[in-house]
C-alpha cells in the first residue's frame, strides 16, 4: 500500500464518525499520489500523516439569553487546520447541521484552497449549531456576542482571521467584530466580510465573476487567444453571472446567454452594457424573472430549459462557456454538446457546475477546463486583500482591487498551469489546482521541520 | 335602509324583514361574511388607539332575498348546477335581469359612492358549516370612477352578476364535493364595500394588506400554535389569497423573521409585486374576469408613489447587509421592519387587541383581514370568521396511536386535517438509506414526483434526514419542485440517521400554502414507520433507493393542528 493509502486507513480507523472528513481526505489525498512519488522527504517527514490533523481544536460553551429571557446553550468550534503559509483563514459557520467531523472537513479543504490563492493564508474553519433562521435580529446578536467572548482570545490578525460562510453575513460579521474591539480595546482587523464603513474591500460582489473571466483569459492566452469577439454563454442570473458578463464587456467578448430557475434567453446580437444594466435593475431591484428580458428585447426565450438545454437543442455556438448558476448543472450530454458546437473552454464560476461526466468530457476533448476551486477563487482571493488593506491602514480603490484580482487570478492560473506540467498531466487544471495548493503548504512545513 | 348608526345598509326583497332588529335571522339575509362583521362592529368601536384609526370600511348588503329573486326569476338554477364551464354560467348570469325592486338602492347609492368598490361574496354555509370558502368564490373590485353614472350603475351590476355566477364556478363545485356539501343549498349575498386605499396616478391600493390568524397551525419555533399568525402584503389583499409571497410572523415574536435560508433567499422569498385597482382605462372589456379592473405592479412602482414608508428595510448591495428603513440606497425589501422591529406606530399591539376582542366575541379562534394606510394610519377591518379548530374525530388518543393499524404517527406535526384520497407512498428503502447517495436520491424522487403528478395523484413521501437541506449529508438536498406532488410528508430518522430535522423550514411557504401535512419522526421519539407492513405492498417502482407502492384503498391520515398529533392508520 502506498504512503498516502496508509495515512487514509489511519484516518478512518482514527476518525471514523466523521464521514464528511473522511471523504474529504480520501478524494484530496488521493489525488496527490503523484507528489508522494515525486517527494520521498515528504513521505520521510511524515508529512501527509500530519496535514490531516488540526494544528488545534477548539470547542467551547456558547450559552447566551433569547427574547423569551430563556438560556439558550450552543457548540461553538474553531479547527485552526494550517498556518504553514500565513495566519489561519477561512469561515464561520452558523448552522444547525454544524458539528466536529464537518468543520475539519471545511478546515482541510480550505487550507489548500487558501494556498492556491497564492496569498499568505493558512487554512482554518468555525462556526456553531445556532440556528440563524427565523431569530431576531438582537437574538443574532446576543449570540454572536456570547460567542466572540470565546473566541475572541484564539484569534487576532497574525493568528486567526475568521470570515463568513453560510448564516454568518455582513449583519453577523458587525456583530462579531464589534464586540471583538469591545473586548480587546483596539481596532485590529481579525476577520475580513467587514463592511466598507470599518475595513471591508471594494470588488467582493464582484470578485467570482470577474475571476472566473481572468481565469478564461489565462488559460485562452496558453493558445494565444484572447476573448475578444468571443461567443460565450453564461449560465444563472446572480450576481456571479452578472459581473461575468460585465467583465466579460470589459475584455471584448460577446455574452449571448443567461438563464434563471424558469428559463434561458438567448440574445445573438450580445448582452451590451446596456441591456446589462437593465438585467442589473431586473435581478436586483425588481427582482422579476429573466423572461423579462427577452419581452423587452424581442430575442427568443426557452422555458423550463437551462442554458446547456438550449445548447444542445439548439446547436448554438459556442466558444467559452461560464456555468455561474449551481452544483451539477452540466452533465455529460451537455458537456458533449458543447463541444460539438465548438467549445473550447470552460470557467466555472458555480460550485461544481459540471459533474464528473462532464468533466471527463472536457478533459477527454482538449476543453480548457477552469475547475470551480481554481476559477472561482476569486472570492476567497479579496477576503486576502481586505487583510492586506488592513494591515496597510489603507482602501484601495476599486480599480487598485480589481488590477490586484486580476494578478491574483493570474498567479493562480500559473501555479495550477505549472504544477500541472510538472506532473507529467499539462492542461488538466483539475490536477494542477489540487497539487499546487498542497505544494506550497508541504514545502513550508518541510522547512520548519518537525513542529 | 340605514341600519343602526353604522354606515351599512341592507338591500333586502324580504318583506316585513326588519334588519334592525337582533340578526338572529340576519345571518340568514346577509351569510356569513357580513354578518361576523356586524357582530364585530361594537366590539372594534372603541379600539383606536395611538393614532391609528380602526373602523369596517361603508359597506351595503345585498341580500340572500336578492340572490334567491334573481336566479328564479331568470331560471338560471339548471345552468347553475350544470357541469358547463366557468365562462358560460357567468355569461348566463350576466345575461339576467337584477330583481327591478332593488335597482333604485343601487341606483341611489351609485350616485353617492365614487371611489373604488369591492364586491365580495357573502355566502351562508361559509358560516353554517364553519368551513372556510376563502378563495372558493370570486371578489371583483371596479374603480367606480367614471364621470358617468350609468356607467358605473352597469359595472356595478355586472360585478354582482360575476360574484353570484362564481357561486357555481368548478373551484366551488369541486370544493363542495370534496367536503360534502350541497352547492344548492347556497345562499349568496353581496357586499358592496369601500375599498381601502389611496389613489396614485392611475393606481389604487392600501399600503398594507392583512391576513392574521388566532390559531396557527405551522408555528415556527418558539412560537406555539396559540400565538397565532399574521400575513402582511404590500398593496391589495389578494396577493395573500392567493398564497402569494408575503411576510409571516407571528404576533407574540414580531421581531422575528420567517426561517429563510439566507439574504439571497430573502430577497427571493419576499413580495416584489403587488396588486392594484386599475383606475385607467381596461385592456379589454372583460366582465367574466375577476381581475378585470386589477393589475399586477412592481415594488419599484410603490416606491415612486411613496407607500413604502412603514413597509421596508433596504439591501446593500456593496456590503450584503440590510438595513431598516429606506434611509440606504439599494433594493427595497419588503419586512415590514418599520412596524414590526422599529414599532414606528404601535401595529401588532394593534393586531393583537383585534384578535383577542374577535375571539371574544366569537368564543373561539378567529381569522381576520384588513386593510391599511397610512399618514394618517388607518386599519379598514374587512372580514372576520370564526377557523374551524379540530375536536371530535380529531381527538387522537395515545392509545389511538398505538394501535396494530397504525402505520406511523408523531407527536409533532406540522397542518391540521383529514386526507382519506391518497393511495401512493413513495419512500426511501431504509436498509439502503445512505447519506452519501442523498444526491443520487433526490433524481429518483424528482422523477417520480414528474410521474405522479403527470397522474394526478397525490402521495405520502417518506424520506430520512433533513428534507431539503443545503448540505447532502444530513439529508436529501431536493428543491421544493422535486417533491411538490406530495401531500403528506414524513421527516424520518434511522440509526444512522440520526440529525436535526428540518420540520419543514425549507420550504414553509409551499407546505403552508398548499396545506401541507409535515410528520417528523426524530429518532429520540417513540413512534417508528412500520417498514415491515409497507415491504409487504407490491411495488409500482423500485428503483436503486426509492420505493412506490400503490395501495388498494387510501390511507387514513388524521392531524389534529391543537395537540400536534398526526397519525396515518392503513387502509
Amino acid at each position: 500500500m502506498s504512503a498516502i493509502q496508509d495515512v487514509i486507513a489511519r484516518v478512518k480507523e482514527k476518525d471514523s464518525g466523521q464521514p464528511e472528513f473522511l471523504q474529504a481526505v480520501q478524494e484530496v489525498l488521493t489525488s496527490l499520489e503523484p507528489t508522494a512519488q515525486k517527494h520521498p522527504d515528504f513521505v520521510r517527514a511524515k508529512i501527509y500523516d500530519r496535514i490531516v490533523e488540526p494544528d488545534r481544536v477548539i470547542m467551547f460553551r456558547v450559552a447566551w439569553v433569547d427574547d423569551r429571557g430563556e438560556v439558550q446553550v450552543n457548540r461553538g468550534f474553531r479547527v485552526q487546520f494550517n498556518n504553514a503559509i500565513g495566519p489561519y483563514k477561512g469561515g464561520l459557520r452558523f448552522h444547525p447541521s454544524v458539528n466536529l467531523g464537518i468543520i475539519k472537513f471545511l478546515g482541510f479543504e480550505q487550507t489548500f484552497k487558501n494556498s492556491l490563492t497564492t496569498l499568505p493564508m493558512g487554512g482554518a474553519k468555525g462556526g456553531s449549531d445556532f440556528n440563524p433562521k427565523g431569530k431576531s435580529d438582537q437574538e443574532v446578536m446576543r449570540f454572536c456576542q456570547a460567542f466572540m467572548r470565546e473566541l475572541y482570545r484564539h484569534i487576532g490578525p497574525d493568528t486567526d482571521v475568521p470570515a463568513g460562510d453560510i448564516g454568518v453575513g455582513e449583519r453577523e460579521i458587525g456583530y462579531l467584530y464589534g464586540y471583538y474591539l469591545k473586548i480587546v480595546n483596539a481596532n485590529t482587523s481579525v476577520l475580513t466580510g467587514k463592511g466598507l464603513e470599518y475595513g471591508g474591500s471594494l470588488i467582493r460582489p464582484e470578485a467570482t465573476g470577474y475571476g472566473a473571466v481572468y481565469f478564461a483569459a489565462e488559460m485562452l492566452a496558453t493558445r494565444n487567444l484572447d476573448l475578444r469577439g468571443k461567443t460565450a454563454v453564461v449560465s444563472g442570473s446572480g450576481n456571479v453571472a452578472q459581473y461575468t458578463v460585465e467583465k466579460l464587456l470589459h475584455m471584448g467578448a460577446r455574452p449571448i446567454t443567461l438563464s434563471d430557475s424558469d428559463g434561458t434567453i438567448v440574445d445573438e446580437a450580445g448582452i451590451d452594457g446596456e441591456k446589462l444594466r437593465f438585467v442589473f435593475e431586473l435581478k436586483n431591484y425588481r427582482r422579476g424573472r429573466i423572461r423579462e428580458y427577452a419581452e423587452k428585447y424581442n430575442v427568443p426565450y426557452f422555458a423550463n430549459q437551462s442554458v446547456w438545454d438550449v445548447v444542445r437543442e439548439q446547436g448554438l455556438k459556442v466558444d467559452v462557456a461560464f456555468p455561474s448558476a449551481h452544483e451539477n448543472e452540466i452533465d455529460g450530454p451537455s458537456a458533449e454538446a458543447l463541444v460539438k458546437n465548438g467549445c473550447y473552454c470552460v470557467a466555472e464560476g458555480a460550485n461544481m457546475p459540471s459533474n464528473l461526466d462532464a468533466v471527463r468530457v472536457f478533459q477527454e476533448n482538449h476543453v480548457l477546463y477552469g475547475p470551480g476551486k481554481a476559477a472561482n477563487a476569486g472570492g476567497v482571493a479579496v477576503s486576502g486583500l481586505e487583510m492586506a488593506q488592513n494591515a496597510m491602514r489603507l482602501s484601495w480603490s476599486r480599480e487598485e482591487v480589481d488590477q490586484k484580482l486580476q494578478g491574483i487570478m493570474r498567479n493562480i492560473h500559473r501555479a495550477a498551469l505549472e504544477a500541472s506540467e510538472a506532473y507529467g498531466c499539462k492542461g488538466n487544471y483539475v490536477m494542477g489546482a489540487n497539487i499546487a495548493g498542497f505544494l506550497k503548504v508541504a514545502k513550508a512545513m518541510l522547512a520548519y521541520g518537525i513542529v | 335602509m340605514i341600519y343602526g348608526d353604522a354606515p351599512f345598509r341592507l338591500i333586502s326583497m324580504r318583506r316585513g324583514y326588519r334588519p334592525e332588529e337582533p340578526l338572529l335571522d340576519g345571518l340568514e339575509e346577509m351569510g356569513g361574511k357580513a354578518h361576523g362583521l356586524l357582530t364585530i362592529q361594537q366590539a372594534i368601536a372603541d379600539l383606536s388607539m395611538n393614532e391609528i384609526v380602526v373602523s369596517i370600511p361603508r359597506m351595503t348588503v345585498l341580500g340572500t332575498s336578492v340572490f334567491d329573486a334573481f336566479m328564479q326569476r331568470n331560471r338560471l338554477w339548471d345552468v347553475a348546477l350544470s357541469d358547463l364551464p366557468d365562462e358560460r354560467i357567468a355569461y348566463a348570469f350576466l345575461r339576467g335581469d337584477l330583481p327591478f325592486e332593488v335597482l333604485g338602492e343601487l341606483r341611489a347609492l351609485i350616485q353617492e359612492w365614487k371611489t373604488p368598490l369591492a364586491i365580495r361574496s357573502s355566502g351562508l354555509m361559509e358560516d353554517t358549516t364553519r368551513r372556510p370558502f376563502a378563495g372558493v368564490y370570486k371578489t371583483k373590485m371596479i374603480p367606480n370612477n367614471s364621470h358617468d353614472p350609468d356607467v358605473r350603475f352597469q359595472k356595478l351590476v355586472e360585478a354582482i352578476k360575476y360574484v353570484w355566477a362564481s357561486t357555481f364556478f368548478q373551484i366551488a363545485k369541486d370544493y363542495c364535493r370534496a367536503t360534502g356539501l350541497h352547492l344548492g343549498d347556497e345562499k349568496m349575498a353581496v357586499i358592496i364595500q369601500e375599498i381601502v386605499g389611496k389613489r396614485y396616478h392611475d393606481r389604487f391600493y392600501p399600503e398594507l394588506s392583512g391576513v392574521a390568524r388566532s390559531f396557527n397551525f405551522y408555528p415556527v419555533s418558539p412560537a406555539r400554535p396559540e400565538d397565532g399568525v399574521v400575513s402582511l402584503a404590500l398593496g391589495l389583499g389578494k396577493t395573500i389569497v392567493d398564497g402569494g409571497k408575503v411576510w409571516m410572523y407571528s404576533p407574540a415574536f414580531p421581531q422575528a423573521p420567517p426561517p429563510f435560508k439566507s439574504m439571497q433567499d430573502m430577497l427571493e422569498e419576499t413580495q416584489n409585486e403587488f396588486w392594484v385597482v386599475h383606475m385607467g382605462e381596461p385592456p379589454e372589456y372583460n366582465p367574466v374576469k375577476e381581475t378585470e379592473y386589477m393589475r399586477l405592479e412592481n415594488l419599484m412602482t410603490a416606491e415612486r408613489d411613496g407607500a413604502l414608508k412603514y413597509l421596508v428595510s433596504t439591501y446593500e448591495i456593496e456590503s450584503g447587509r440590510l438595513s431598516m428603513g429606506m434611509g440606504a440606497r439599494g433594493p427595497r425589501v419588503l419586512t415590514f421592519a418599520p412596524l414590526l422591529v422599529l414599532n414606528e406606530i404601535p401595529f401588532n399591539a394593534m393586531i393583537r387587541d383585534l384578535l383577542a376582542r374577535c375571539e371574544q366575541v366569537l368564543d373561539g379562534p378567529v381569522e381576520i383581514e384588513f386593510a391599511m394606510t397610512f399618514d394618517p394610519h388607518r386599519l379598514g377591518f374587512l372580514q372576520v370568521r370564526p377557523m374551524m379548530i379540530p375536536g371530535g374525530e380529531m381527538n387522537l388518543s395515545l392509545e389511538e396511536m398505538h394501535q396494530p393499524d397504525v402505520f406511523l404517527a408523531s407527536e409533532t406535526v406540522l397542518g391540521n386535517g383529514i386526507t382519506r384520497e391518497i393511495e401512493d407512498v413513495v419512500y426511501v428503502i431504509p436498509e439502503r438509506f445512505e447519506l452519501k447517495n442523498t444526491r443520487q436520491i433526490a433524481d429518483e424522487l424528482e422523477k417520480l414526483n414528474r410521474h405522479l403528478l403527470d397522474e394526478k395523484r397525490p402521495y405520502v413521501l417518506i424520506v430520512f434526514g433533513r428534507l431539503g437541506t443545503l448540505d447532502p449529508w444530513l439529508g436529501i438536498p431536493v428543491t421544493w419542485g422535486q417533491i411538490c406532488g406530495a401531500r403528506v410528508i414524513v421527516e424520518a430518522t434511522l440509526e444512522n440517521v440520526r440529525v436535526e430535522l428540518s420540520q419543514g423550514s425549507h420550504y414553509f411557504h409551499n407546505i403552508i400554502n398548499l396545506g401541507i401535512l409535515y410528520f417528523c419522526m426524530p429518532y429520540t421519539g417513540a413512534y417508528r414507520v412500520d417498514w415491515e407492513w409497507l415491504k409487504s405492498q407490491p411495488a409500482c417502482y423500485e428503483g436503486e433507493f426509492v420505493r412506490h407502492v400503490r395501495l388498494p384503498a387510501p390511507l387514513d391520515v388524521r392531524v389534529n393542528g391543537r395537540s400536534r398529533r398526526g397519525v396515518i392508520f392503513k387502509p
